[in-house]
């Protein structure tokens, strides 16, 4: 049977619980984070797009907008629905540069947001078990509840699983 | 028409389909940059009428990166002039930059660039229209917070 797919669009966060998919589709220099909780097969995904929250930057109608913010609201979301946040693991994808010879500031920002992913989620303890990041190629991605199992294609029909 | 930043992939067909952007930044009076867009067959129309190339397998060679900044540049140019000429603004485009890639992806950076400083961006779908060809594009286009007003003013719908 074919599980419930959920769209996690750009500044946005989802949580589901198995048999549900999330998906986060083409990614450039923003950043899909991926987690699991692997005990309640629970799944919670975040589209990220800045690195840092600022004040008068904060977005109520994107509540996953920025890196250093989103992992905090995507763990309590998930916790909300029962997840256990000491055996949630963390997956991230994304942050290309998608243009060559773009100018210096747009240049970094897809490494930028991975940067501040990664301490986002060092600061509520969760562990990164993988990535695929970097690169020039935008990505597309989609979180299996029922196993954990992270797929990412992209336009070239390649895709691998972490 | 005006929208949320995460429904701008959508109202383009779907992020994931695959398309050619070419970005610029601009200063001047008016302050943003600016996205144009072409989808899969219209950047194939392109190549076959201006570079007598194909498009291979999802990726552009040296070539054609050069041609679509080229074509973007045309475009962009033409398209901030007739913006400043209509609410009489200087604007000054820096050069263009190209990618062929899923559309979701060629869109973040514009919408990463316009998420700094509002959750809104502003999308002008356009058609170009021959006698046998037809290409389909649109620019998206992103202004600073004193520039969206400066603009509302000049329109006469502030």
């Amino acid at each position: 049977m074919e599980s419930l797919l959920i769209h996690v669009g750009i500044g946005q966060l989802r949580v589901a619980r198995n048999p549900a998919r999330l998906l986060c589709v083409g990614l450039g220099s923003c950043v899909a984070i991926a987690l699991y909780d692997p005990s309640n097969k629970i799944g919670g995904m975040a589209h990220i797009m800045l690195p840092h929250e600022m004040a008068g930057r904060t977005s109520e109608s994107m509540p996953a907008k920025f890196g250093d913010t989103a992992p905090k609201k995507l763990l309590g979301e998930m916790v909300s629905v029962g997840a256990n946040p000491y055996v949630v693991i963390a997956k991230i994808v994304g942050g290309a540069n998608m243009f060559k010879n773009v100018s210096p500031e747009m240049k970094d920002i897809g490494h930028e947001n991975v940067e501040a992913v990664k301490e986002g989620l060092i600061r509520n303890h969760v562990k990164i078990i993988a990535e695929d990041i970097g690169g020039t190629i935008g990505r597309t991605v989609e979180l299996d509840t029922s196993t954990g199992r992270l797929l990412i294609r992209n336009i070239h029909g390649r895709s691998r699983s972490l | 028409m005006l929208l949320r930043l995460d429904k701008v992939p959508e109202a383009l067909g779907g992020a994931e389909k695959a398309m050619a952007g070419i970005y610029a930044s601009f200063s001047g009076e008016l302050k943003g940059s600016v996205l144009m867009l072409f989808p899969e067959e219209s950047v194939k129309t392109l190549f076959r009428l201006l570079g007598n190339c194909e498009l291979e397998k999802h990726s552009l060679d040296e070539y054609q990166d050069s041609l679509l900044s080229e074509v973007g540049n045309i475009c962009l140019c033409w398209y901030l002039s007739a913006i400043s000429k209509m609410i009489d603004v200087e604007i000054m485009p820096c050069v263009p930059v190209a990618a062929y890639d899923m559309a979701g992806a060629v869109i973040d950076l514009a919408l990463i660039r316009m998420g700094m400083v509002s959750d809104r961006a502003l999308l002008v779908l356009t058609d170009f229209k021959g006698e046998i060809n037809e290409i389909h594009g649109a620019f998206l286009m992103m202004l600073e917070p004193e520039s969206q007003k400066l603009l509302a003013q000049r329109l006469g719908v502030a």
